[in-house]
């Protein structure tokens, strides 16, 4: 998950807020979930941020089939309260 | 001599006072009711979740494409691809979860690899380039 920064002064800067481990034969095959409970600056405020979520495909041409990797999808989980949310 | 006003006749502007008020009541209880409904803050922490599925994921440069493969996104070569997480703000994040298929592969050595995690701090440059397994 990331946050783009929208202000003027570091416009275009990306911080890392969580990441989950790499999936695939060398790390974690099959049908995969993970996450990641620890999220960096967790409180958004889209009055000065975007967030995104990034998936980096890491594939190698010369291996054949590219339909053997792919992404489900991905889901955040947040919470509001009264006073913040 | 004027013949004096009926007592029924004098009464009637107060009556249609009275009456325009209970109108007036009966008409504006139910939006005000509904006004005060909109407007009520929850009174505890509520959890919530955004998700994004695999075809909504797009490249994140033109040079990387992508099919779809049934309802997954796959890549045809190495990059980023990226979705929008709408959240409100001021909400706090609990935790991300990202789903992979990678039901076919069964080779330990097959150098297919799903690297979900991205680099800290990357520029566009890091991303456009990459090309080598982590």
């Amino acid at each position: 998950m990331i946050r783009l920064s929208l202000l003027p002064s570091d416009a275009a800067t990306y911080w890392n807020m969580a990441d989950v481990p790499a999936t695939g034969t060398v790390n974690a095959p099959g049908y995969v979930r993970q996450s990641d409970l620890s999220i960096n600056v967790p409180t958004i405020d889209n009055s000065k941020y975007s967030y995104f979520l990034q998936c980096k495909f890491v594939l190698d041409p010369q291996a054949g089939a590219l339909d053997r990797l792919g992404l489900v999808g991905a889901d955040v989980v947040y919470t509001i309260t009264a006073t913040n949310g | 001599m004027p013949r004096p006003f009926p007592r029924f006749v004098l009464a009637r502007p107060a009556l249609f006072l009275l009456l325009g008020c209970l109108v007036g009541a009966v008409v504006t209880a139910p939006a005000a009711s509904a006004f005060r409904g909109a407007t009520k803050q929850i009174t505890a922490t509520q959890t919530r979740t955004f998700s994004c599925p695999g075809l909504d994921f797009q490249p994140l440069s033109s040079d990387n494409h992508s099919f779809n493969n049934g309802l997954l996104r796959s890549a045809e070569d190495t990059g980023y691809f990226i979705c929008n997480a709408v959240l409100p703000t001021r909400a706090v994040g609990r935790g991300r979860i990202v789903s992979g298929d990678l039901g076919q592969m069964t080779a330990q050595t097959d150098p297919y690899v799903s690297r979900l995690s991205p680099s800290r701090f990357m520029t566009i440059r890091s991303i456009t380039s990459s090309s080598t397994a982590p």
